[in-house]
């Protein structure tokens, strides 16, 4: 998105909750490999599965995701 | 929901895809070749690479087709297997193979102001790099 990069903190969260990128995908019912591309920060999700994966962490999407002016 | 499953089926996807690239590479390619090479012994030679080729295709066609029909029959499986990610990488694919036939014409375009090429060749030629290069963009992009 031009001058702006989102960041997330979903590596933190899974290891707060102590969880892997395989079962994160299964409980919000997507692959891993998607997980893992917006981990890495090379997909941007969807506002609907942004607030999904907020949820099952327990946290608000702003904090679960940061978007940075570059 | 069953991680392994759909592990299992997003490999097996993967895979099939794979396959399909590489039997469309040979089995169309040695299609196209015949038409280019004038020589019995080599075009008899590219016929059966290529009769190969199209067997192998097919089978995995009718894989692929039939791994569809599973997804789609289960709710949560469609859902985690064509998410918006996956669907996404498929219009972006498709928008790769849609580019790279607009190219291939303009370059056929321009060297027909030179040569005289025939239709058919282009059209094969057009079709062979759309469908190639839409596959290629799509196991780029669905890599792990």
């Amino acid at each position: 998105m031009g001058n702006f990069e989102l960041r997330n903190k979903i590596k933190i969260q899974r290891a707060i909750k102590n969880i892997t990128q395989d079962e994160l995908a299964a409980k919000i019912g997507v692959t891993r490999k998607t997980i893992n591309t917006i981990e890495n920060g090379r997909f941007v999700p969807s506002t609907i599965l942004a607030i999904r994966l907020a949820r099952f962490f327990e946290i608000k999407v702003e904090e679960l995701f940061e978007l940075i002016e570059k | 929901m069953d991680t392994s499953l759909i592990e299992k089926l997003d490999k097996s996807r993967y895979s099939l895809m794979k396959w399909l690239t590489i039997c469309w590479t040979v089995w169309y390619g040695t299609y196209i070749a015949k038409d280019l090479i004038n020589n019995r012994l080599i075009n008899g030679f590219l016929f059966l690479i290529g009769s190969i080729g199209w067997i192998l295709f097919t089978v995995n066609l009718v894989k692929t087709i039939r791994l569809g029909k599973k997804v789609k029959s289960d709710s949560k499986l469609k859902e985690a297997l064509n998410n918006e990610m996956h669907q996404f990488y498929s219009y972006k694919s498709f928008f790769w193979g849609f580019w790279i036939v607009i190219v291939t014409n303009g370059i056929f375009l321009v060297i027909s102001s030179f040569y005289q090429i025939s239709a058919l060749i282009a059209c094969e030629l057009t079709l062979y790099f759309g469908i190639l290069f839409s596959f290629i963009a799509w196991l780029v992009f669905n890599r792990d």
